[in-house]
């Protein structure tokens, strides 16, 4: 459901029902998907043709040894999404967005959606799963007009139902005020400053600076600037950074993956050192280790591959005050997302909103900074890690699939990073 | 399978209980063949088939989706209650009119390949990126055939048919990792677009920032990330009725130098979004964005059209579970000027980094360069670690076209060149 500016916009509803099979033959793999269950015959058959197109000039890989398992799970929610109308959604929503109509905003959403599902999970080797699911999602923009536009926007979401709304009821006039604030707000000059990252950035940073790199489908063909450096120090020791898709209620949460295996935390870099790589079978497989369950894939009419859940940046030791103790910087305090080239090592972050650090204290609001360089080098300056540390869900990660993820961290504080503005 | 009568029966059941109904109906099937490093990685075949449901019911109107016609009952309760929900716009669905009958979308021998031939030319593209030195990452091929229909309460109908393939290749030398890729109606040669791969990954390693102000050459890839972050939003009526667009005021207005005209043409032969109505079974016309400059219209679909009193044309789905959104057709640039690349000297951009990272209310940009090098005539050394920082409308109003025009999917017009920052 969107709501646009005090008036809902648009409802959508629908069910879907779709299924796939993968078969292996001597190490490799053929893939079929239908949403017609009167073709799972013609899906089965079509996978066992392709498997044998895979044979001609094979990339095997085969399948890591891993526990077959058998499990049902539910995901709890308090307010079950389809025990609520439409009529009770709107008003709701309605409701939420008058707390948005400040003076100069101009315009406004809220977009909400709730899916509810099932997914089966069957292999031939005895795993028997079963995951019923709730996800619920809320986002808010909102634009202020004085002179220029400026726009401001939050996103959230998780494993639970619709007391989403209750958890988020406030962001919608934080993001109208937000807006407004950018309208104020200057860019930053070009160049190399001291930057605290807040935790919607330094969780951004976890998952595309780091998580990718850790990826093992990148490991295994040389693609990633961290291959071969396990076990290497490749940054300060107060880096810690972690994957754990078993954080109940989040928003990259699952139980098990898409390849059955049960999900469990990965310390990707601990101390500064690379401990582990993200795996799916076919990856430890070809590494020979055992997989971290992080195989998934957006649809059954995708193929599972290496992709992260929930990854942040772990907290550490220092205060905000001593975090902040910097005599000219910058702080990037929201995040617009990120992308990495992660054979290059380098990467961008965009930052809706930021500030200007003078003495210690937060001053002029600054927009559109962004931060890029150098992933190594990142790691190494960073000399600042604070007790915070906070979740952002909500987002979803494109590998060409999307899977839903939350970024996390606490605020962190990197010497001499390259930011771009004005 | 629901037949056309079968369709039929169920747009009436509709009828019945609101002002206007409409029903469309998808198939698509698709093969999927990838390669990693030098053998292949995975085969993969997909079908999907969904309908999906809009009524209008007091000038709101409402949606749902459904892939069991035995859901049809549920989805048209979803479809109505959805309805009370939806802002008021006035808008109508279609009656049937002449479609024009758009060539080149529907290749019989393309379907006609098998796999094993796919899948030969997949290997092809690894030794053709071994000869040059660079070693082969990822490739790919994907081939499709698409067919949709759609029934409305106003005697609009539609089918359309088309099959496509893309094929994508990524190669790696030293530190460097590039890529090139083609779409088409039909078969094509697979190659050349590994070799180029393998020529850009080799061409982009090593390299060194830089810094200042520069002429720069942004590729059509690199326009078309800005295209789609910036110019597009601009444009979507959605944004302009609510004047949250840049371009909200800008109406007869100049965008752009005066010999530059920006085209929406869904009736180019075999174009990649060429095709003979939109979603919502709006005939296809060619359509004058920018005239010399001077920006001309919108894009609106029948909802925006309903509010803003338009032409609609621009209404696009993607897949059967999503309403129509807004969207271009095949974009084309027509510039009466063009700079001779062998003459310019400057920085070449092939691709950019997070373009989904910029300011797609006010314009403002500041991304990494992903690919680029010197450019004196002709690629020079590569560069790293820089960005271009700007104001895509500011680079609008001062851009030059280069004499490169190419189709890359649904852009038809040549690289950019401005002068910019780099930082």
């Amino acid at each position: 459901m969107s709501l646009e500016f005090g008036e809902m916009k648009e409802a959508i509803a629908g069910d879907t029902l779709s299924l796939s099979i993968r078969v292996m033959d001597k190490g490799v793999f053929g893939f079929s998907a239908t949403n017609n269950l009167d073709r799972m015959q013609e899906a089965a058959k079509s996978a066992m043709r392709l498997v044998k197109v895979s044979q001609k000039k094979p990339f095997k890989q085969g399948l890591s040894e891993e526990k077959a398992c058998k499990d049902q799970v539910t995901v709890k929610a308090a307010k079950k999404p389809l025990d609520y109308s439409l009529d009770e959604k709107a008003s709701d929503l309605l409701e939420l967005g008058k707390g948005m109509k400040l003076p100069k905003i101009v315009n406004y959403n809220i977009d909400y959606g709730d899916t509810t599902s099932s997914a089966y999970y069957l292999n031939s080797e005895g795993a028997r799963l079963e995951f019923d699911n709730i996800v619920s999602s809320v986002g808010f923009r909102s634009y202020a007009k004085e002179g220029s536009i400026q726009s401001a926007h939050y996103s959230c979401g998780g494993c639970y139902g619709y007391e989403i709304l209750d958890k988020f009821w406030d962001r919608g006039e934080k993001t109208s005020r937000q807006a407004l604030e950018l309208l104020g707000a200057e860019k930053i000059k070009s160049g190399r400053y001291d930057a605290v990252l807040g935790p919607e950035i330094s969780g951004v940073m976890a998952h595309e600076a780091v998580g990718h790199a850790c990826e093992a489908d990148f490991i295994i063909t040389n693609e990633s600037i961290l291959n071969g450096k396990l076990g290497k120090k490749i940054g300060s020791e107060l880096v810690t950074i972690c994957d754990n898709p078993t954080l109940e209620g989040t928003y990259g949460y699952y139980p098990y993956d898409d390849e059955g295996v049960k999900s469990k935390k990965t310390v990707m870099i601990k101390d500064g050192v690379v401990n582990s790589y993200l795996h799916s079978r076919e990856t430890a497989r070809k590494l020979g280790v055992h997989s971290t369950g992080n195989a998934r894939a957006q649809s059954p009419f995708h193929s599972p591959i290496v992709r992260m859940s929930n990854t942040y940046f772990d907290k550490g030791d220092f205060s905000r005050d001593e975090i902040f103790d910097i005599k000219r910087g910058i702080y990037l305090e929201r995040s617009k997302g990120g992308a990495v080239d992660v054979l290059k090592g380098e990467f961008q972050f965009a930052s809706e909103m930021g500030y200007i650090i003078e003495n210690g204290e937060i001053t002029k609001p600054v927009r559109d900074a962004s931060i890029f360089g150098s992933i190594l080098d990142m790691l190494k300056n960073v000399d600042a890690v604070g007790k915070d540390l906070e979740y952002h869900g909500g987002g979803h990660c494109g590998k060409g699939q999307l899977v839903r993820v939350t970024t996390g961290g606490p605020h962190i504080r990197v010497k001499g990073a390259k930011i771009g503005g004005s | 399978m629901l037949r056309l009568a079968d369709l039929d029966n169920l747009l009436r059941k509709a009828e019945k209980r609101v002002d206007q109904a409409e029903l469309y109906h998808e198939k698509s099937s698709h093969l999927i063949i990838k390669t990693k490093t030098n053998g292949i990685d995975y085969s993969m075949s997909g079908e999907s088939e969904g309908y999906s449901l809009r009524v209008i019911q007091n000038g709101r109107m409402g949606f749902s989706f459904f892939t069991l016609p035995s859901s049809f009952e549920k989805a048209l309760d979803d479809a109505i209650n959805a309805s009370k929900f939806s802002r008021k716009s006035g808008a109508s669905f279609p009656a049937r009119k002449k479609l024009k009958d758009v060539k080149g979308l529907y290749n019989r021998k393309l379907l006609e390949i098998n796999e094993n031939e796919l899948a030969d030319c997949l290997v092809q593209m690894i030794d053709a990126v071994k000869q040059t030195g660079a070693k082969s990452t990822e490739n790919a091929v994907s081939r499709a055939e698409n067919t949709s229909e759609l029934l409305n309460s106003e005697g609009g109908y539609f089918r359309k048919k088309d099959t496509e393939i893309n094929v994508w290749s990524s190669a790696q030398f030293r530190d460097s990792h590039s890529s090139d890729w083609k779409t088409s109606r039909g078969f094509f040669d697979m190659e050349p677009i590994a070799q180029n791969a393998a020529d850009y990954a080799i061409k982009f390693s090593g390299g060194k920032p830089v810094s200042g102000e520069f002429e720069i050459l942004l590729h059509p890839d690199a326009v078309t990330e800005l295209l789609q972050n910036i110019l597009f939003p601009a444009l979507n009526s959605e944004k302009v009725f609510r004047k949250t667009s840049f371009l909200s005021d800008k109406l007869n207005k100049a965008v752009c130098p005066k010999d530059i005209s920006i085209l929406d043409d869904p009736l180019i032969a075999g174009g990649m979004e060429s095709c003979c109505c939109d979603d919502e079974g709006v005939p296809s016309e060619t359509r004058k964005i920018v005239d010399k400059g001077i920006l001309k219209r919108f894009m609106f679909d029948i909802e925006t059209a309903g509010l803003m009193k338009n032409k609609p044309g621009n209404g696009f789905k993607h897949g059967f579970s999503n309403p129509p959104h807004i969207r271009p057709t095949n974009l084309v640039i027509d510039a009466k000027e063009n700079v001779k690349l062998k003459h310019f000297k400057g920085i070449f951009v092939y691709d950019l980094l997070a373009a989904h990272n910029v300011n797609s209310t006010t314009g403002d940009f500041a991304l990494e360069i992903g690919q680029g090098t010197l450019y004196d005539g002709g690629m020079g050394k590569a560069i790293r670690s820089c960005s271009i920082v700007g104001n895509f409308f500011d680079l609008l109003k001062n851009v030059s076209m280069a004499d490169d025009f190419q189709t890359r999917d649904y852009y038809n017009g040549p690289s950019w060149i401005y002068r910019g920052k780099i930082v």
